[in-house]
This record gives structure tokens, sequence and C-alpha cells, in this order.
């Protein structure tokens, strides 16, 4: 083979890998190639290198690679990142804050402790509800809203301008509804934190641990991995870098 | 309480031609006391009762008086005289032979010939009837000409306490139609007499039913179980608390503080359950003694049975409470021996809940809002974009409507919303800049020679765009509005040009070709 065919070689090979990778409903035990590729990944450097120079290429940061797969990340001006919008074409700002805000709480109420994030990847996290996000934001608002019941209401100029708390935007939501059909309202919290919970069950980061009422969704191994090793330390610093930050420069 | 604790006073009298009681009310001005407002200390009951008891003084004023009467007269008991006139009056009101003065004393001789003897001393018919016109004299109040008696009181009133006067009589003389002179008790004196003094005051029934239904009439009741219900609420939110610190003492001792914000909280509970513990334990008490001097089924004995049923489950309520109290000590202590050899985490590691969700909850919503990105991005994972494909859509409308599973999230339908906050790609200033271009064309030109006028006039990249699409949208069938320009594809002629490139048509004015082809 001339050195033009192994190149290319490898670098079809790096992007089979990535897109198995890419495809959070496949693992290596039932697809052979993606097992061998594994395989090439962990005792290759070259080819190590190349997937990992795509990947950068691509936006995306391999977050672990195991015989369980390859867990990628998208940074944040990815292709392959969901960003707001993605989660909630029509929508208004508040909404799209609270959706973020159902994130962060579903992976707090999956590690309710920084010692969690310490477990191993493997080790399956108990399986979560609606509730239980619902309880987790709820107990952190009634503690901001009892904090702050001695102080004066906000003044109507901050509210227009959006100078109010976010646990505002989320308290102001209503937390259950019915329609006219019997259903449970989507436009409550309940009904994103539902939206939420299944949103990640179609990525491939959560799975069902019971379909009956009321469900219960399981972290995958993908998932855990992700919050693990990435997403919480990068929200957190994230969160703190824009606490530190000047307050005119915050509002900007 | 004599006027001088008063500096101003301003009479107003008031006279009455009938019979029954009237008070005139005395207007105090404030005292140097700043005024204190009264609702809550003083009820009207209060006042009722205290005109009531006024009534009664003048009887007691005539036992008082034995014992400034003459020695001969000193063993009589006027109390006993005076209710004895009174009942005789009372008795033959309104019958045919109504008491007159003579007859009502001449009603009391027997009685005072009992007393002579018993105070062996020799009956004397005119030492009697001097003693009974003594009686009659001071029920009448012939001291003061017949008029009523008079009594000041206080009463309190919009915050400020006032006196008022009291006046009542007790014995009148009233002409019959025969044109005689006959005692009349008032209204005052028959009430007293036949309703407030004919009661058995020893009857614990009576007296329990009369507690009930004076808190009844004033809502105390009610007030009990509020705020009964009120401490209940208080007690279970003190246990949620204390159950989470509980909770997270068990996970991490280090996470709560036991030096102050636990003890606080403990010694708080503590506080509450001590002074409601007294309270409803003496509520209960009483409620149930008075529940058994009742008449089973009546409506006290049900009102009283439905505030023992809730502040028992109050009790009930502070009892879980102060077991929790009992049990938190010992958690920590425990906690504490186990958690002293635990490997503590590593310090880089955030806690979600307090290091992250809390602090992005507190923040500013537009500062919160600035966070979505990084958060979609890292709590999403990666989703591969769908390509479209022409064979994949035909297919899934083209294949039968399936009715959602009961269990699947129903979608949400698109609301169209205008949203101020998001920003155009093409302001109006960029469409009025691309307008001067197309719109005053004075001959054909090729579409590149077009683009590249507006870039030499330094015309940002959003104008080209807006250019091109201009020229793409006369292709548009549909396009209803009036074109302005003609675009004509003569050749294959290519542009390139920054970062467009496309057939390089030729554009020109409508109305111009119009009149050519005319």
């Amino acid at each position: 083979m001339s050195n033009d065919d192994e190149l290319h070689e490898l670098l079809h090979a790096a992007g089979r890998l990535i897109q198995w990778a890419l495809q959070p409903r496949k693992h290596p035990v039932a697809e052979s190639e993606y097992r061998e590729l594994l395989e090439r990944y962990h005792d290759h450097p070259s080819f190590r290198d190349t997937v990992q120079a795509i990947a950068d290429g691509l936006g995306l940061h391999i977050v672990k690679v195991s015989a369980f797969g390859m867990v990628l990340a998208p940074s944040e001006d990815s292709v392959f990142s969901v960003t707001p919008l993605n989660y909630r074409p029509s929508g208004s700002t508040d909404e799209r804050l609270i959706d973020g805000l159902i994130q962060v709480a579903i992976i707090s109420t999956i590690y309710p402790n920084a010692q969690d994030l310490e477990d191993d990847a493997t080790l399956a996290r108990p399986p979560i509800t609606v509730d239980d996000v619902e309880a987790t934001l709820q107990n952190i608002c009634n503690q901001l809203e009892e904090s702050v019941r001695r102080q004066p209401d906000p003044l109507i100029d901050d509210l227009e301008a959006g100078l109010y708390e976010a646990w505002r935007v989320y308290r102001d939501k209503a937390q259950a509804k019915t329609t006219e059909d019997g259903r449970a309202s989507s436009a409550t919290t309940q009904g994103m934190i539902s939206r939420g919970l299944e949103f990640l069950e179609k990525q491939g980061c959560l799975t069902y641990a019971s379909r009956g009422e009321p469900k219960q969704y399981r972290p995958t191994w993908r998932y855990q991995t992700l919050v693990q090793e990435r997403s919480a330390q990068h929200i957190y610093t994230l969160v703190h870098s824009l606490l530190a930050a000047p307050l005119s420069e915050k509002e900007k | 309480m004599t006027t001088s604790e008063y500096p101003i006073r301003d009479v107003k009298l008031h006279s009455t031609e009938d019979n029954g009681s009237s008070f005139t009310g005395d207007k105090i001005l404030p005292s140097i006391h700043d005024a204190v407002l009264m609702d809550n200390v003083w009820d009207r009951h209060l006042t009722h009762q205290t005109r009531v008891l006024l009534c009664v003084e003048p009887l007691l004023r005539v036992l008082r008086s034995d014992e400034n009467r003459s020695e001969e007269l000193e063993h009589y008991d006027s109390l006993a005289l005076t209710l004895k006139l009174l009942d005789h009056i009372v008795t033959h009101s309104g019958l045919e032979h109504e008491a007159d003065s003579d007859t009502a004393m001449r009603e009391l001789l027997p009685l005072m010939e009992a007393m002579d003897q018993a105070a062996s001393i020799e009956p004397d018919i005119e030492r009697q009837m001097r003693m009974a016109k003594i009686v009659l004299g001071a029920l009448r109040n012939d001291k003061e000409g017949l008029r009523p008696f008079k009594r000041i009181y206080t009463d309190f009133a919009s915050g400020h306490a006032i006196k008022r006067e009291l006046a009542v009589r007790l014995i009148e003389e009233r002409y019959t139609a025969r044109g005689d002179i006959v005692l009349h008790l008032s209204n005052e004196a028959t009430n007293l007499l036949l309703n407030a003094l004919a009661h058995d005051i020893e009857d614990e029934q009576a007296a329990a039913e009369a507690i009930v239904q004076s808190q009844l009439a004033r809502g105390h009741l009610q007030d009990a179980i509020s705020t009964a219900r009120a401490a209940r609420l208080y007690s279970s939110r003190l246990r949620e608390k204390i159950e989470r610190l509980l909770t997270s003492t068990r996970r991490d001792l280090s996470r709560v503080d036991w030096k102050q914000e636990v003890p606080r909280i403990l010694s708080e509970s503590l506080k509450h359950l001590e002074s409601r513990c007294d309270v409803e334990h003496n509520i209960i008490k009483s409620a149930r003694e008075k529940q058994d001097a009742l008449t089973p089924g009546s409506e006290e004995a049900y009102y009283l049975t439905k505030l023992i049923l809730i502040i028992s489950d109050c009790r009930q309520c502070h009892m879980e409470l102060q077991q929790q109290l009992m049990e938190a000590p010992q958690v920590f202590l425990d906690e504490q021996e186990r958690q002293v050899f635990a490997i503590h985490r590593r310090l880089d590691l955030p806690d979600m809940l307090s290091d992250v969700l809390t602090p992005l909850l507190s923040m500013r919503r537009v500062v919160a809002a600035q966070a979505l990105p990084i958060i979609s991005a890292s709590c999403f994972g990666v989703r591969a974009p769908n390509a479209f494909t022409l064979t994949q859509h035909l297919q899934r409308l083209l294949q039968p409507r399936r009715e959602p599973r009961p269990e699947t999230v129903p979608v949400a339908e698109w609301e169209p919303i205008a949203a101020s906050n998001d920003q155009l790609r093409y302001t109006r200033d960029v469409y009025e800049r691309t307008e001067n271009y197309l719109n005053t064309l004075q001959r054909p030109v090729r579409l590149a020679y077009l683009l590249q006028q507006a870039l030499e006039a330094g015309e940002s990249e959003l104008t080209l765009e807006v250019i091109l699409f201009s020229v793409l949208r006369h292709f548009d069938p549909y396009d209803v509005d009036a074109p302005k320009f003609l675009t004509i594809k003569t050749d294959d002629e290519q542009f390139f040009i920054s970062n467009f490139y496309g057939d390089n048509v030729l554009i020109c004015d409508y109305a111009e070709e119009r009149k050519d082809e005319q």
C-alpha cells in the first residue's frame, strides 16, 4: 500500500470511529467494526492522534475511550452541539433559561454530592423521576425565596430590564396544569422537565428504568462519563466566572 | 377612678322623660399618655356587664348602710328585706291588686318579726315600719327625689378611655287607671331579679354553656383553632428543615453547620414546642372539662369536640418534631464517628447543588442566560445534524399517521411569537442600500459589475447578500411584488467576487425594458 493509500485508510478509519461515536445507541459489543476501531485507537498512537485531530477540527472533544465506547462532547460552536434554539425552536428566552436550569437540575439530582462525581462511571446511578428533579429545583427556589422574604419587592424597571433572579423565572412558571383534553400541559415546569428527560433519552443519555407512572429514568454510562469527566467541571467553571465578573460586564 | 386623672372634662347631659336608663357620655380629651388601641383588650360585652353590675350597686348600698344604722335597727338585714320587697312588687305587677307602698312595707313585717325574735328583741311594729320605710326609700331613691340612680363608669372607644354615666331606677311609682299610685320595678330590676338572680350560679353545666357561648360569640374558639393550625404548619416546616439537615449530615457532615446554624434551629424548635405544648395541653384539658358538663349533642359540645380533635392533631405533629429533636444530637455523634475516617473528596469536584445550581438560580436572569449555550453543549452531548434527503421526506409524508402512545410526551404546537429579542440578519438600512443599486439602473448591467460597484463603495457583505437574494428572488414564479428590475441569463458566464460566485446574469430596469419592447 502506498503512503497515500495508507493515509487515506487512516483518515477513513478515524472518520468511521468518530461516526460510530456520534451514534449513542451503538455499542462496541454489538458492532465489530466499532470494537476494532476502539482497539486500534488504544494500540496505535498515530491513529489516536489522527482521530483527535479530526475530532478537534469538527469541534468535538474526546472525553473517554474505553471498551464501552467513545464519548464525545461538542464545543460550544460545533455543528454537533445542541443549542438552546435547536432544543426549543419556538420559545421565549425565559423558557430556554428554564430548560437550561432543568438540565443542570437533572445532573444535580443524579449527583447530589460532590463525592458522587468521583464514583466509577460504570456504576449505575439510581433512577430519577420528574418529581425528583422538580423537588430539587423547588427546594432551592424555596430557600432563595425565604432569604429575600424580608427584602423589598423587585423594582418594575428592573423587571422590565430582566434584572431579576433566575429563580423567579422558574417560580413564575406553573408547576402543573391540565389541557382541555385532560393531558398534562407541556407549558409547565413538570412538562418542561419531562420534555428534558425525554430528550436526553433520545440522545442516549438516559434509559427508561420504568415506563409506568411515575416514569423513571436512569443515566447511561455515556451520560455519566460525560458529566463526571467534563460537564460538571465545565459548567461549574462557567458559573463561577460569571459570578466573578463585574456586574456591568455580566449584563452586557 | 376619679376625675382628677383626666385633665379636661366636657359634660353633656341627656335627660329622659320615659322610664328606662339612659347615659350620658363624657368625652375626655386625650390624656398625657399616648392613645392606646383598645379594640384588642376591651370587648363591648364588658361594657354591658359593667352596666349590669352597676344596676346591682344600689341594692348592695342598702346592705352597706346597715353598718351606719341606729342601734335599734342594726339587727335587721336590709338585703333580705330588699329582695322580699322586690319580689312582692313583681309578683303583683299587672294584676288586679298591684303593690303600693303600704302593702309592700307590710309584706316585710313578718320577716322583721322573725329577725326581732332571732335577735331576742321585743317586736315593735313602729320600729319595723320605720325599717321598712328606710328600705323602700333606699330602693326608690327618696334622697335624690325619686330620680334615677346615677353611676359613673369607664368605657373605651376609639383608643380612648371615656367616662359614661348610667342612670337607672329600681322602683318607681306609677299612676293606675283608677288614680292610685302603685309600685313598679324598672326593667333593669326585673331582669336582675328574674334572670340574673334567678340562675343557679352553682350549676356547672350552665356555667360551661355560658362560657362556650361567650367564646363562640366572640370568635375566640375559632381563633384558638386557627392559631393551632398555624402552629402545626410551622412545626411541620421545622420538621422538614431538620429532616433535610439530618439527611445532609448523614451524607457529609462537613456540609452542615453544627456549630451555629443547627443548634439555632434546634433551639428555636424547642422554644416553639415548649410554648405550644403548654397552651394546647391547657386548651384540651379545659375543653374536656367543659365538655363533660355540657349536654351531649348540643351545639357547644360539638364545637368543643372539633376543637379537641384539631388540637390533638397539632399535638401529634409537635410530638413528631420533638422526636426528631431528640434524635438529632445522636445522629450528629454517630456520623461524626463514622465520617472522621472517610476519604474526603477531591477539592476540585464541584457540588452541583450548592456550587452550581444554587448560584445559577441566584444570578440575574440576563446573566444566567449567558450560560445557556455552554450548558446545552455540556448536558446534551453530541448530535449528528440530520441531512435532508428527498427519499426520507417522501417516506415520511406517505406513511400513515400514527396516533401518539399515551405514555409519550405530546409534541408542543409551534407558537409563532414576535420575539423582539431576536436580531434580524438584514436590517432595513441594508435593504434600502440594496434598493439604491437595483432600482436606479441607468442601463443594463452584469451582476458582477453591480457587486463590484457595491464592493468598491464599501458596502458590507450583508448588502451584497441582499443584492444576490433580490436577483434570485426574481426567478421565483410566486413572487407577487411588481418587479422593479429584470434579470436575464444570456450566456453561461460566471462571476467570482469576494465569497460569491454564480451566473453572471444581466440586470436591467423593468420600466425601461418594457418601453423598448413596445
